[in-house]
């Protein structure tokens, strides 16, 4: 068993060397976007927020997002599993930490393996060939995009905090339940507490999509997202990123930069870009008064 | 028992194959950026020795600051601001028009945040206390000029001024003095 072990972890770290890992190339025939088709999201890790200066002068948040070995690890089709999927590995592991089903897992796709596994559900057209890295131009600048993640640990929370509960007043008589429920229901009829009453309890630690946020820059050599506004989660999470599912068709991003990399970016296409790209917000000046 | 190291070589070998095929046929891509985004200047990261945050502020610093404002805030410079100095702010009022708003008064408070770095300036315009707050990175911000140099000040932060604000808000002859002497640099220069 030892004996094993061993050999499947020496075979796995003979692996795929990281020159060959990235850009393995899509199919042999491009793919076309069309008004119906769904390309694959991304996993990055949230490095933390800072601010930029859009062409108006107007201060931006920003929240950083870092695209670490993202790569297809498989791909789910409709006649093994019963819908079109593509399951996406992030950020390598060093083979010893990684149990043996996970590195024959692995090793049928020829990655690294992999720390995070996620499934992103794609039209058959935007399918992928496994090992394909994504990088951070997959998302042009002027995008809008869906961040999921878990959300921040806030602990044992009172109904105040976990559900916007009034509480009861400060003063005038009130004896010790400023911070209480009040009451959890009516009488003999139905004389009992429904279930899923509102209460107190842990608070935070789920998942939370942010919808539609602007992706302001993009950094080719760093694979960098830079995200307006905030993304649920500590630093250093692993956040799904995707195409904004409420901005349909031409509203994802603006007229000039479409049609989206479909069904990724080419190698060749992210060669000739610069490392740093920064979208515009458009529109008027708005320190200068609309007559 | 089957075996898990894998022929990659082979499998890899057909895809670069087809790769160079169609890199050979097609023309060496360029990238034109579109109206809708912009190129900043580029630099070259260094990763060593640094976390990626750092570095990221660290290049915007330099980018933003490229006109040499961080000299403002930087302690071993000779022009550096301190509190107490009083200054004379020129912002633009947009940035699609050339016209600038200037405010003048006295330093009260820097705060050194890397690219976030920001400074208050108060002054007492027709008897109303005004506090203006400056973030030293922002496009908007023409210039900073001292117009004289602070003494006696023995704090980092010159909050008390609110209330006790003594003589220090007495500028009018200041902005008197500054004006003839821009007008005759003016003047010498045309």
């Amino acid at each position: 068993m030892a004996s094993l072990l061993s050999s499947v972890r020496a075979g796995l770290r003979t692996g795929l060397p990281a020159e060959c890992r990235s850009f393995v190339t899509a199919a042999t025939q491009p793919a076309t976007w069309t008004h119906k088709s769904l390309r694959t999201g991304v996993i990055a890790r949230k490095k933390g927020m800072t601010a930029m200066w859009d062409e108006w002068g107007v201060r931006i948040p920003v929240t950083v997002l870092q695209l670490e070995q993202c790569q297809v690890v498989q791909v789910l089709n409709e006649e093994t599993h019963g819908y079109t999927a593509l399951q996406i590995g992030s950020t390598d592991r060093t083979p010893k930490n990684v149990t043996v089903p996970m590195l024959g897992h692995f090793a049928k796709a020829g990655v690294e393996p992999k720390r995070k596994l996620v499934e992103f559900e794609v039209t058959p057209d935007a399918v992928l060939p496994v090992g394909t890295e994504l990088v951070a131009s997959h998302f042009v600048p002027g995008q809008f995009v869906d961040c999921s993640a878990p959300t921040m640990g806030k602990g044992f929370q009172g109904a105040m905090k976990r559900h916007g509960f009034g509480g009861q007043p400060a003063s005038h008589g009130t004896s010790l339940t400023h911070r209480s429920l009040g009451s959890t229901g009516q009488r003999k009829d139905p004389g009992k507490v429904f279930k899923g009453k509102k209460m107190a309890g842990r608070m935070g630690g789920e998942q939370a999509t942010v919808q539609s946020l602007k992706v302001m820059k993009i950094d080719n050599e760093l694979n960098l997202i830079y995200v307006k506004g905030a993304v649920p989660g500590v630093d250093d999470q692993f956040v799904k990123v995707r195409d904004a599912i409420k901005k349909r068709g031409d509203k994802i991003a603006p007229a000039d930069v479409l049609p989206l990399p479909f069904p990724t970016i080419q190698p060749e296409a992210v060669k000739a870009m610069p490392r740093e790209l920064v979208a515009k917000t458009g529109g008027s000046d708005p320190y200068v008064m609309k007559e | 028992m089957f075996s898990f190291t894998r022929t990659l070589g082979a499998r890899l070998s057909g895809v670069t194959a087809r790769f160079a095929s169609t890199a050979a046929n097609a023309a060496k891509p360029s990238y034109k950026a579109p109206a809708s985004v912009t190129v900043p200047t580029q630099f070259k990261p260094n990763t060593k020795g640094q976390g990626l945050m750092q570095l990221i502020a660290k290049e915007e610093v330099k980018r933003m600051g490229a006109d040499g404002r961080s000299k403002l805030f930087n302690k071993s410079h000779p022009d550096c601001l301190r509190p107490g100095d009083v200054v004379l702010v020129e912002t633009l009022n947009s940035m699609s028009a050339d016209k600038t708003s200037t405010f003048v008064g006295v330093l009260i408070a820097m705060d050194r945040r890397g690219l976030h770095s920001n400074f208050t300036v108060r002054n007492v315009v027709l008897k109303v206390g005004v506090e203006m707050k400056y973030m030293l990175y922002s496009p908007m911000i023409k210039s900073v000029r001292i117009m004289k140099r602070g003494e006696g000040f023995r704090r980092a932060k010159l909050f008390y001024l609110r209330d006790n604000p003594g003589r220090a808000f007495r500028l009018e002859g200041l902005v008197k003095q500054d004006k003839a002497a821009q007008a005759k640099k003016a003047a010498k220069s045309a």
